[in-house]
């Protein structure tokens, strides 16, 4: 699709992505999964991750869809626009903070995403898989080596994020012609943005349909190796802006954090 | 009135448009479910079904798309009921009396198991629900549409064929790359759905029509049966604040011009298509001339992905899932060691198998059961197609039934009993099924009598409705020891089988040689008489060098491998095969490891200055190098150590200091799991040293991720661990529901339960699953892991104790069980 209708598709609709070719899968943040932190893999490992990012690499096939929404509440106040304080259902906190899409009845009750919308006019909603495939070349290893099966498991969660990052640069490229700017991505589970919040966002992206996610009925996604997540948009550069793991305010609990202090 | 069935298929019949589409332009909102507007806005429904039979649609599909039991809980039967109605209603009031009122299936948007949590049989279950209240509101066809999913789509089918009478059509949606999300080729749909007899397949949603016609034309040449297809309007763009499609009327109905070209029977449109763009494609498509399907006459068994056909050259077909003659294996089955026979399954993938063999029979486990859970499992980790080889026709109906694709049918026979049970199921199921040559009266000795067998075979079927390609005759290989003229009348059965009666063949080759010294010389020897006779399929022993080598070779003679490359390259292959000397073969010394190519790669290195071959054991293990462990195992035993002796100076010894250095932090993960790898290997010499008799036992532990989690990586490489310090696991796999945990704990009378959790969402799951645990079996003790655990979330759930990795699970087990380690 030529660039310049990608974001007015996504405005009208959920839009179908994927790069043009297989991203490259990190080692390092491969080693980073299997919780090697910032230690050098051993040769054995290292040649382990080398032909596991190899082997994932052939079978992975990437899909992205994306939509963009407007936040309802940003008038021209640039200051909090998007991010008001409601009213929560009986027995909840009575007062939140929390977001609201444009067109739909979605709110987000979030005081972690809130904050990483402020200044925000729009939001870009996607879903990124690396496919079926990975799923199944796990299981497949299981079967012989769980070293294996293992390091494709880091693998997988580097390939996602790679794809990811991808879609990221992709959108921020467009974004920045028109005078737009990204904020950091942030997916359900971050911080206080709760899982629950899967169901509506496959149900708005529709990710069975558009790239085979599902969701299980513990809000669990299969393929195993897919994202979802909300990209704040702004017509203020928030500078460089960090992603993943700085934003979530339970990485100095996750073993797996590239932050945590050790 | 012509019925559906008497115009489908003879002349133009034409589909509706976009729905959802059509709703979102009149205001249905994002996440809104559009179904629910049957109730809200009649007026609307009904306005566009009538919209469509004035543009000349043919087959109105009533707004039941998303109607199924998991978005409609509380309202099915009245918002199916009145989808139909409404769709009725516009039929009467148009005046279209000719119309079809299609109950219009979507998919459930669940993953069906085992790649997902929908089991196939809850799947066909929801589909049930919604076929049978639309069917009873006055539906004249079901229109099963956008399954992007093959697996799914049969569960849809087969539904709706038990439900009801009525006509049953099903279409698939294609990505650009010409597959469905989850793999299959439109060969593969069609030869699924073909087997499960749908009146009409095709393809819709997706792509506009431009980016279908390659996806299309597959299809057509495939099908035997009547084709639709009902592309999407392009892609959706914003004009005005609202959605747009970027192809019009006018271009959307020259495409399908040229679509309906191609041998297609119905067409019709799909999201942002609208009223003009059905009216242009009618005016356009009635004006050329219809062409009906015709039969294709191709013998096609698929799996999940892809289609293989049978004919253009002898396939092979991996016989080594089977208990027969096998201790090891039969040890297996009966010890649910489900990654044995798997590992069976990927090795001979490696060898070269184009099919693959599955029989699980033996006289004292739960065929139906065991076959059923392997079946599923091979199906989630390769993608040939399998045979399921079952004397029992109820294991058979249940292999055939979860199967994800169109099987191969090990066998019917041409017994009376054996038609009559075996043929029903090929009727229904679809597949192409073994007809052996013998009758009540035994196997005839001459090849009239065989093949005056398989004629009457072929004939029953037929009376089936079930055609002469989804036979394959097998002539039966008799011993040649007891009669030397048994393999001629086998050879002589397989030619004029092809010759006249038309059917394709296979055999069990290596029943020949039985009695005889080398048996392979005669096996080799036979099998390339048959191919050379024109046999279809071979079921050998694709690890076998000798058989594959007769059997390439026999291909080159036979003009089935084109310019030789098939031969050349595997020639290649061989060459490359050899690894430096200082090296262990990794797939020569570890079975297991040879599955996959890329598995047999060795991933431990010797220690520096030393050369594998000379690593002791517990060096081998130290350094996770699997192949040397084993040998060096063998190499202790021949030597006369004994076996216990062996576990328990070097082998357990060796896991430990390598578990002491992951658990110090200067080794990690992958290489703990490389030594417990290499221990694996080492336990497997050991074991096969013992000769069946029991080993000692550290003691009993059930593993299991509970209800909900069916991510179980952790939970695996746990019970490898535990499996290394020589604990017996019992594993009851992923989303194991709490009563399961308890029931098992107590009958198996386990000290010890490990649990693993995933999500946040399954901490109540392993909350229950504890507090019943303690409740049915007071003094047991639970180990809690898993990527969301904590301390604080074990102590709250009531955990004996929390375990955070492997290790620290090996070390409480040793606690519990008063080892020391």
């Amino acid at each position: 699709m030529n660039s310049d209708r990608l974001l007015n598709a996504a405005a009208a609709g959920p839009v179908l992505w994927s790069p043009s070719q297989n991203p490259e899968i990190s080692a390092a943040e491969t080693a980073r999964y299997l919780g090697l932190g910032s230690a050098m893999p051993d040769p054995p490992v290292q040649r382990s991750i080398e032909s596991c990012i190899a082997e994932l690499g052939r079978v992975m096939e990437p899909r992205c869809v994306f939509r963009l929404y407007s936040i309802t509440g940003h008038a021209d106040t640039a200051a909090e626009p998007a991010v008001k304080n409601c009213a929560g259902p009986a027995g909840e906190p009575a007062a939140e903070t929390c977001v609201e899409l444009a067109g739909t009845q979605l709110r987000i009750r979030s005081r972690a995403l809130s904050a990483n919308l402020r200044g925000c006019s729009k939001i870009l909603l996607f879903g990124a898989t690396a496919g079926p495939g990975a799923d199944r070349l796990i299981r497949r290893a299981e079967v012989t080596s769980m070293a294996r099966a293992a390091v494709l498991q880091a693998a997988g969660a580097a390939a996602v994020e790679a794809i990811c990052d991808a879609l990221n640069r992709k959108v921020d490229g467009e974004l920045r012609k028109e005078g737009l700017f990204c904020r950091p991505r942030f997916s359900p589970g971050y911080g206080d943005f709760p899982l629950s919040y899967q169901k509506d966002i496959s149900r708005m992206l529709d990710l069975p349909k558009n790239i085979g996610v599902t969701l299980t009925d513990s809000l669990m996604m299969l393929p195993s190796k897919s994202v979802t997540a909300v990209i704040g948009i702004s017509d203020r550069s928030a500078g460089c802006p960090p992603q993943g793991c700085e934003v979530c305010d339970k990485h100095n609990e996750c073993a797996y954090s590239r932050t945590r202090a050790v | 009135m012509r019925s559906f069935l008497d115009r489908l298929g003879k002349e133009w019949l034409f589909c509706d448009g976009g729905l959802g589409s059509q709703l979102q332009a009149r205001g249905l909102g994002g996440g809104e479910l559009p179904e629910n507007w049957n109730l809200t806005h009649p007026d609307i429904i009904q306005d566009i079904h009538r919209a469509y039979l004035e543009a000349g649609a043919d087959i109105i599909a009533a707004n039941t798309f998303g109607a199924n039991p998991l978005k409609h809980p509380d309202d099915l039967r009245e918002v199916v009921e009145k989808g139909v109605a409404l769709a009725l209603e516009a039929r009467r009031r148009t005046g279209r009396s000719d119309a079809f009122i299609a109950l219009d299936i979507g998919p459930t948007g669940k993953l069906l198991a085992p790649m997902g949590d929908l089991p196939f049989e809850k799947a066909v279950s929801l589909f049930r629900e919604v076929i049978l209240i639309g069917a009873g509101a006055g539906a004249d066809l079901i229109l099963i549409e956008t399954m992007s999913d093959i697996y799914e789509a049969k569960a849809a089918v087969l539904a709706a064929k038990e439900s009801c009478s009525l006509p049953v059509c099903a279409t698939v949606t294609f990505g650009a790359d010409g597959r469905l999300l989850t793999g299959a080729q439109p060969e593969t749909a069609v030869a699924v759905l073909e087997g499960l007899h749908v009146d009409a397949l095709g393809v819709n949603c997706g792509l506009g029509p431009v980016q279908m016609l390659p996806v299309v034309k597959r299809i057509a040449e495939a099908a035997s049966v009547p084709v639709i297809v009902n592309p999407n309007a392009g892609l959706p763009r914003v004009e005005n604040e609202t959605a747009v499609y970027d192809i019009g009327p006018d271009e959307f109905a020259a495409s399908m011009g040229r679509i309906a070209e191609l041998g297609v029977q119905v067409v019709g449109g799909c999201c942002g298509t609208t009223p003009e763009h059905i009216r242009r494609t009618v005016e356009t498509v009635r004006a050329l001339p219809f062409r009906p399907a015709v039969p294709k006459h191709r013998s096609v068994v698929t799996a999940w992905a892809g289609a293989v056909e049978i004919g253009p050259r002898t396939l092979v077909i991996g016989e080594r899932i089977n208990p027969t003659g096998k201790k090891k294996f039969q040890k297996a089955l009966r010890e649910n060691d489900i990654d044995y026979v798997l590992s069976e399954g990927l090795s001979q993938e490696a060898a070269g198998a184009d099919i693959l063999d599955v029989n699980v029979g033996l006289p004292d486990i739960d065929e139906a059961a065991v076959m059923a859970e392997i079946v599923t499992k091979l199906q989630s980790i390769l993608a040939l197609p399998l045979q399921l080889d079952t004397a029992d026709p109820a294991v058979l109906e249940r292999a055939m039934r979860l199967y994800n694709g169109k099987p191969m049918i090990n066998s019917v026979n041409g017994k009376k009993e054996s038609l009559q049970a075996v043929l029903p199921l090929v009727r229904k199921y679809g597949g192409v099924v073994v007809g052996l040559c013998l009758d009540e009266n035994g196997i005839p000795d001459t090849a009239d009598g065989r093949l005056a067998i398989a004629r009457r075979i072929c004939e029953t079927a037929a009376s089936y409705g079930i055609p002469k390609e989804d036979i394959l005759i097998d002539g039966l290989t008799m011993t040649v020891s007891a009669d030397s003229r048994s393999p001629r009348v086998t050879l002589e059965t397989v030619r004029r089988a092809k010759t006249e009666l038309g059917v394709n063949t296979v055999l069990g080759v290596s029943n020949v040689s039985f009695g005889l010294p080398r048996r392979p010389l005669i096996n080799a020897a036979f099998l390339s008489a048959a191919i050379a006779e024109g046999l279809s399929c071979a079921i050998i022993n694709p690890e076998s060098p000798e058989m594959m080598d007769a059997y390439r070779a026999s291909l080159v003679l036979n003009a089935q491998d084109p310019q030789c490359m098939g031969y050349i390259t595997a020639c290649q292959a061989l060459l490359r095969t050899p690894l430096p000397a200082s090296l262990p073969d990794n797939a020569s010394a570890v079975p297991q490891s040879a599955a996959t190519p890329a598995a047999a790669v060795s991933y431990g290195t010797p220690a520096p200055g030393t050369s594998a071959s000379v690593l002791s054991l517990s060096k081998a293990i130290e350094h996770g190098v699997a192949g040397r462990a084993q040998e060096a195992a063998r190499e202790d035993l021949a030597g006369g150590m004994q076996p216990l002796d062996l576990i328990n100076t070097e082998l357990i010894p060796a896991l430990d200091r390598v578990g002491k250095g992951y658990e110090q932090g200067t080794l990690f993960l992958p290489q703990l799991l490389m030594s417990a790898d290499a221990a694996k290997a080492a336990f497997s010499a050991v074991r096969d040293s013992m000769k069946g008799q029991p080993g000692e036992s550290a003691g009993r532990i059930l593993l299991a991720t509970v209800r909900g989690d069916i991510h179980d990586i952790g939970k695996n490489i746990v019970k490898v661990l535990l499996e290394n310090y020589g604990y017996e696991v019992i594993d009851l796999g992923k989303d194991v529901p709490p009563e399961t945990v308890a029931d098992t704990a107590v009958r198996e009378n386990v000290p010890l339960v490990g649990l693993s959790a995933l999500m946040t969402t399954t901490l109540p799951a392993m909350e229950q699953t504890i507090r019943l645990l303690h409740e049915r079996k007071p003094g047991i003790r639970v180990m809690a892991g898993g990527a969301v655990m904590t301390q604080d979330y074990a102590d709250k759930a009531g955990a004996d104790a929390y375990t955070p990795d492997a290790m620290a699970a090996v070390r409480y087990a040793g606690s519990v069980f008063g080892r020391k380690q």
